[in-house]
């Protein structure tokens, strides 16, 4: 039943992604200073909305865990977590590619790039601390909290750097931010991109738990083997 | 005595008796550390040396070092710093020494706070004498400024102090503790330590503190908000 | 959609690489998992039986 739900949704992805790169490339208009480059937009930006999204509900299942006690929510947070990851470096590295060619330096400094960094960081650290612990509770309660603590800081990171003016990041663009003025031709594929973002998270997120759950299940038959 | 002030006189006896138990903790800690004293010698010749190497591989005129002074001090701090918030728990390994604590009738955020009170009052001894050999190094004067300079370093060590111990006791049983520590702390001190080498900065240049005050309220909001997470997670680290 | 075609190619060629990189990550994995799980299970069933 969950590989059929897998299959649905791998063509699903697969569907739309393809869909959306077609309109993305070949339907849109070149950007009046930007030309072709622009495009970059719509794989980097929704990477980051979903990527900070799936920090945060890794931070909320951390939650549960700590309420609940049951290791199979620390598993879900671990394998959102690290589906983030790599979310997060699409995001920097796509960013940094754009960022060449628009503002000709490889890095920047400013309120985005710099959280999503941190962000990276401290998540990545999480994810080598759990290599680090084998006993499955005590990993599960330090992940807890080492999750909790990155989540604040990179919202308060993001808050910082925000109030300090550096320019170089561009303002918000999406209609429905306060100062988004994006055209409305160009602002579908975005959606749909985002959309696509998180059918790819979640079927990677669904693979990882079931590698989990065969770990579990190795884990069990060896202390049984053991015995 | 009627019930309610019997309960309220219970409660600031509750509070006497806390801040009790974690100043005996930290004494007890600043009073190993100061008979041995390894943590201090190994941080403090640990920032000589970088210091010294900062200098060689910089060599910086004044106008230069007035760009980037104040962040030279804070990674010299950051780096030395790690050595003692690293002992701060792994003192405790030894004969099962951690466990007699949280055996004992201090709360787990006693301990906690009783731990970081210690580090800070090392974390500041370190810092001060960093400060002057800083000073004597790269010929900076410091001393003009040293109201607002010492009120940066308290907020921004207090920072580094919060962090530095919550995650000294996250790493405590980690194989590769020395390594995990810096990794875990050094990206969630990106905040604080903005905020206070620009602060720094422009206080050895001879500014005033007035007009940065943004980045004051900034390392205050970060202690508050993180020293509360700390003393409300400790327990979940330490005990479970 | 000439102008600055080169960069647009690197940036979608740089998401798809690490899209790929991590899939193959949770390939070897899951070979991995699969080879310790036929592992483990030789070991009990000898003694299952």
């Amino acid at each position: 039943m969950r590989n059929r739900i897998l299959l649905l949704l791998t063509a699903a992805f697969a569907v739309l992604i393809a869909w959306n790169l077609k309109n993305i490339l070949l339907s849109l208009p070149d950007e009046a200073r930007q030309d072709a480059v622009y495009r970059i937009l719509y794989f980097h930006a929704p990477a980051a909305m979903v990527g900070l999204t799936g920090f945060g509900v890794g931070m909320v299942f951390s939650g549960i865990y700590l309420a609940t006690k049951n290791l199979y929510w620390d598993t879900l947070a671990a394998s959102t977590t690290e589906v983030s990851l790599m979310l997060a470096a699409i995001n920097l590295v796509t960013g940094s590619i754009w960022g060449r060619q628009q503002w000709g330096v490889w890095w920047a400094w400013d309120a985005r790039l710099t959280s999503m960094l941190v962000c990276w960081l401290v998540f990545a650290g999480y994810l080598m601390m759990r290599r680090a612990v084998q006993e499955p509770d005590t990993r599960a309660r330090l992940s807890a909290v080492i999750s909790v603590f990155g989540t604040v800081n990179a919202w308060f990171v993001y808050k910082v750097i925000e109030w300090v003016p550096r320019l170089q990041h561009p303002a918000p663009v999406l209609s429905f931010r306060t100062g988004g003025k994006i055209d409305r031709q160009l602002e579908t594929p975005f959606f749909w991109m985002v959309l696509a973002y998180v059918l790819l998270a979640v079927i990677l997120v669904m693979i990882r738990m079931r590698q989990e759950s065969v770990a579990r299940e190795i884990d069990s038959l060896r202390r049984l083997a053991h015995a | 005595m009627n019930r309610i002030s019997a309960s309220s006189a219970s409660q600031r006896e509750n509070s006497f008796l806390f801040l009790r138990q974690c100043f005996t903790i930290a004494a007890k800690d600043l009073r190993a550390e100061w008979r041995t004293k390894e943590a201090l010698n190994a941080s403090l010749a640990f920032s000589t040396v970088i210091l010294i190497l900062f200098s060689f591989a910089l060599d910086p005129n004044p106008e230069m070092l007035q760009e980037f002074s104040g962040g030279l001090l804070w990674l010299v701090f950051l780096f030395a710093g790690a050595l003692v918030l690293n002992r701060s728990f792994a003192r405790e390994m030894q004969n099962d020494c951690l466990d007699a604590l949280l055996a004992s009738p201090v709360p787990p955020s006693g301990l906690f706070l009783g731990k970081a009170l210690a580090n800070y009052a090392l974390l500041m001894m370190l810092e001060f004498l960093c400060l002057a050999e800083f000073g004597i190094l790269f010929n900076v004067r410091w001393l003009g400024n040293i109201g607002p300079l010492a009120l940066v370093m308290a907020l921004g060590t207090w920072a580094l102090t919060v962090i530095g111990t919550m995650f000294s006791a996250l790493t405590v049983n980690l194989r590769l503790r020395e390594v995990m520590l810096p990794v875990l702390v050094y990206p969630m001190m990106v905040p604080p330590m903005m905020a206070a080498m620009i602060l720094t900065t422009d206080l050895l240049a001879g500014n005033a503190l007035a007009g940065n005050m943004l980045w004051v309220r900034v390392l205050v909001g970060f202690d508050v908000i993180f020293t509360l997470l700390g003393v409300a997670l400790i327990d979940t680290v330490l005990v479970g | 959609m000439n102008a600055n075609f080169e960069y647009l190619c690197y940036g979608l060629m740089a998401a798809w690489l690490i899209v790929t990189f991590y899939v193959i990550l949770l390939g070897l994995r899951e070979n991995k998992l699969r080879k310790e799980l036929d592992r483990v299970r030789q070991m009990v069933e000898p003694r299952a039986k």
